[in-house]
């Protein structure tokens, strides 16, 4: 059995890892959000990137699937975008017999990984609509309810300037995703590179590493890593931090928060540290997993004061400092 | 099963020595500190051993007693295996595995699934590694830091207690230490036992000595026996002062005397055994050949009518002397017999000056060896006034000293006659303004002062012109008559008894005995003006 494992979780990280380098055939640097981008898709959860334009967001996602051989839909919001674009709607059609009836046309999102481009620029209305599919995994028609194709993987952009005429994404729907990544500028070196292979007679392509079935025996296996009481702790206790109303609240959550992380941040660190142990070549979760995680699981659960907002504080320097606060369980 | 034997087994290893190391953590952070604590005590005892009792020690030593159980109770706090395992994890590293997995192999296994097995392929691999752990590579046993911190109190504290030891071994041989300063084998009392046993001043300044020699006496104790001592001594100073003032008066007296200048002379260089011897070879002429009568030509006869029975005890040596001057006629026995007495009884004063201020020098010397009247100490004379430094501010003619630093020449020099100068000794001393209250260091105002002052202020039985001459100088503080004059010649003060000028330079001070040589040199020039 103890071989069994073993020889699971060694595959769990080969397979990751063929994911990774295939990407980062096409995708200059920021090989971080990748590793964070393929540990919410092994996780059930959705991803909200975050960059600025040209930074490789749309093409990130799109060379992940093309690497897993899911289907693969793209949705650019706007502001007249309305749900029925997103989720599909009823048609009248006729058979045969010419008698007519009412069909079910799916939308994008009917798709393994769903492209949700500039989220922040559809009505609420709208977005509501993706959120509910992201999270019950099914959508709502005409009084049915439609399950999506396994693995259902969201990953939605939103550009953090020109936010003029935009929809900010509510706190509770923002809760939604697992992960909150930002992508960097490149620098100089990893510009070099992005020219060079982009400006060629041909550009890299990637093949398919990792089919429908195989992500799905790697979410289980994700899941079977054991968490033990004192690392749960640790990370409730990370997530408490965050509450400036809690006697555990740390001392910058009490001057610049507003609300703290809900359940789901711990939920979201438990989960990416377990990928993140098993990357790791470990079966149980260590508190050092838990840390790798905080930032993208719990940078989008807290919503910053006024007066953090003057002072231009982010969440993740809030959440730096958490982390060095709080010690570790000694049991 | 045996993979948690394999992970408590570690564990238990560890936590042992954690808490081994605890200990000797805690105890070397008591340690440090006791010692810091007693060694601050010890300091300060020393400087403050009039304040810090034994009191005080027993609280410290309750204090220290109490902090040592506390650090004994949090030192031997048990180590959870938890803890031990945390400790592991963090040191090796091995990113929580011991940690978690005794937190899964001491709780009830899930039974079947993925996560079982994930579980059991955890704690088999943390029982691996356990099994190839060792405690004393996890926690070596070392000696903590705070030993090594403790090295420098305890070396102060060692310091501390030698020195008091030392002092207490010297004030244990302090009677060794007066027989080896003594060249002549005598201790400061027993050059007390030639004099009058019977005498107020020599009682006391024996009780002094006592307390002072006593081996079980306290520094404190020490102290003031050396205080009772000094004021005996100075009681006894004044006394041959005055004594000495008498014999120059005596000297005066007789030398109107025909037959007596020898005597006069004599007694007026000082040479006192010299003047008895003569008085004695006179009253024995005398007894073998008595005078015819009252008009005999040696006009000595006619002295033995003489009757003093008003004078006090302190001008009785020189009324003798007015005696003899004052009833012309032969001198007979009787008359050279009071003579012989009242010059005896000086020169006995003067002896037990002598031998007084010798056993106070010894004292003095021997306090300096045990700490207790070094040029900084206690008793130093700086300290007995702010005026250590300066000038008196009311120099006096008594002694003609205007900046002698000593303190009991300042009571003497600075006090002003009043009807209360007896109370207010103290505080005219204190300051130039002359207000400063009095110091308990002082001692009680002295009656030496009083009686120099009466004599000082006997009225003559001069001319008009002498009278007026008083008349007028009584509007001074020192008013001296004719019948003061002092014959002691320069020479004589600076070759004048034993006083040796190293004590001066050595003690920082000016013994009473120089003083009294300087002050009748000053008597002696402003009486020479008069002449």
């Amino acid at each position: 059995m103890s071989n069994d494992v073993e020889r699971q979780v060694e595959q769990f990280r080969d397979r990751f890892k063929q994911v990774t380098d295939e990407v980062s055939r096409i995708i200059v640097g920021n090989d971080d959000v990748v590793a964070s981008v393929m540990t919410c898709l092994l996780v059930k959860g959705h991803v909200l990137l975050e960059g600025i334009p040209g930074v490789g967001k749309t093409k990130l996602v799109q060379t992940l699937a093309d690497v897993m051989h899911l289907e693969f839909s793209r949705i650019q919001f706007t502001p007249d975008l309305m749900p029925g674009d997103i989720i599909g709607t009823n048609v009248v059609r006729e058979d045969a017999s010419g008698q007519k009836f009412f069909e079910f046309q799916q939308g994008p999102i009917f798709a393994n990984m769903v492209l949700a481009d500039e989220i922040n620029r559809a009505t609420p209305k709208t977005q509501s609509a993706l959120l509910e599919a992201m999270q019950e995994n099914s959508v709502s028609a005409g009084g049915d309810t439609h399950n999506l194709d396994q693995p259902f993987f969201v990953l939605a952009t939103q550009n953090p300037i020109e936010m003029e005429g935009t929809y900010p994404l509510p706190e509770a729907q923002m809760d939604r995703f697992l992960f909150k990544l930002r992508l960097d500028f490149p620098g100089a070196d990893q510009l070099y590179s992005i020219v060079d292979r982009t400006t060629q007679q041909s550009e890299p392509e990637v093949r398919r590493v990792l089919e429908k079935e195989q992500i799905l025996e790697m979410r289980s296996t994700a899941r079977a890593v054991p968490v033990s009481k004192p690392v749960m702790e640790y990370a409730i206790a990370i997530t408490l931090a965050t509450h400036p109303e809690s006697d555990k609240g740390h001392e910058l959550a009490k001057k610049y928060v507003r609300f703290g992380s809900s359940p789901r941040g711990v939920q979201s660190l438990i989960l990416g540290a377990k990928v993140n142990a098993l990357m790791s070549g470990r079966v149980h979760v260590s508190c050092e997993d838990i840390r790798a995680v905080t930032k993208p699981a719990l940078r989008h659960r807290i919503l910053l004061n006024f007066e953090a907002e003057a002072e231009r504080i982010e969440t993740d320097a809030i959440l730096q400092s958490i982390l060095e606060s709080i010690e570790e369980p000694k049991g | 099963m045996k993979d948690l034997d394999d992970i408590v087994g570690l564990l238990r290893a560890v936590a042992g020595r954690m808490r081994v190391a605890r200990v000797l953590h805690e105890a070397g952070f008591a340690l440090c500190i006791v010692l810091f604590a007693l060694a601050a005590f010890e300091l300060v005892r020393i400087p403050l051993s009039g304040i810090v009792t034994d009191v005080h020690w027993y609280v410290l030593v309750a204090g220290l007693s109490i902090f040592c159980v506390a650090v004994l109770w949090r030192a031997l706090k048990r180590i959870s295996m938890a803890q031990a395992a945390s400790l592991v994890d963090a040191r090796l590293p091995l990113h929580d595995e011991l940690k978690s997995a005794y937190w899964f192999a001491s709780r009830p296994q899930p039974a079947d699934g993925q996560g079982a097995a994930f579980v059991r392929n955890h704690v088999a691999n943390a029982a691996r590694t356990a099994h190839d752990l060792r405690g004393s590579s996890i926690v070596p046993l070392k000696l903590p830091r705070t030993l090594l911190l403790a090295v420098l109190p305890g070396l102060i504290l060692a310091g501390a207690i030698w020195s008091r030891a030392d002092l207490v071994r010297a004030g244990t041989q302090v009677g060794a230490g007066i027989a080896q300063v003594d060249t002549s084998g005598q201790s400061a009392r027993s050059l007390l036992s030639a004099t009058a046993a019977d005498d107020e001043e020599i009682a006391e300044l024996d009780r002094a000595l006592a307390a002072f020699e006593d081996n079980n006496a306290t520094r404190q104790e020490r102290l003031e026996a050396m205080l009772r001592a000094r004021d005996a001594v100075d009681q006894m100073n004044m006394q041959a002062a005055v004594s000495r003032e008498g014999l120059a008066r005596m000297a005066r007296a007789i030398s109107e005397q025909p037959g007596m200048e020898q005597v006069a002379e004599a007694i007026a260089q000082g040479r006192t055994e010299d003047a008895i011897a003569m008085l004695q070879e006179m009253r024995d002429e005398l007894t073998a050949f008595p005078a015819d009568g009252p008009g005999d030509g040696s006009g000595r006869g006619n002295s033995a009518r003489t009757a003093r029975d008003e004078l006090p005890a302190a001008q009785e040596t020189g009324e003798t002397g007015r005696d003899v001057t004052n009833m012309p006629g032969s001198t007979n026995p009787e008359s050279v017999n009071r003579l012989l007495e009242n010059l005896e009884n000086a020169q006995d004063t003067m002896r037990r000056q002598q031998r007084a201020n010798t056993a106070r020098r010894r004292m003095d010397e021997l306090g300096e060896m045990v700490g207790l009247t070094a040029q900084n100490s206690d008793l130093a004379p700086q300290q007995f006034t702010n005026q250590g430094e300066t000038p008196m501010g009311a120099p006096s003619p008594d002694t003609g000293q205007t900046d002698l630093r000593s303190a009991t020449m300042y009571r003497q020099a600075s006090t002003m006659p009043g009807d209360n100068d007896q109370d207010d000794e103290g505080s005219r001393t204190g300051g130039p303004s002359g207000h400063s209250s009095a110091r308990a260091l002082e001692g009680r105002a002295t009656k030496r002062l009083d009686a120099m002052l009466k004599l000082e202020r006997v009225s003559v039985s001069g001319g008009e012109e002498a009278k007026e001459q008083d008349k007028q100088k009584a509007e001074w503080f020192y008013s001296a008559s004719q019948q003061e004059q002092s014959e002691t010649g320069f020479a004589d003060v600076r070759g004048r008894d034993e006083y040796s000028g190293a004590d001066v330079m050595k003690t920082g001070r000016v013994p009473i005995e120089q003083r009294q040589a300087v002050r009748d040199y000053f008597i002696n020039v402003h009486e020479g003006d008069n002449k």
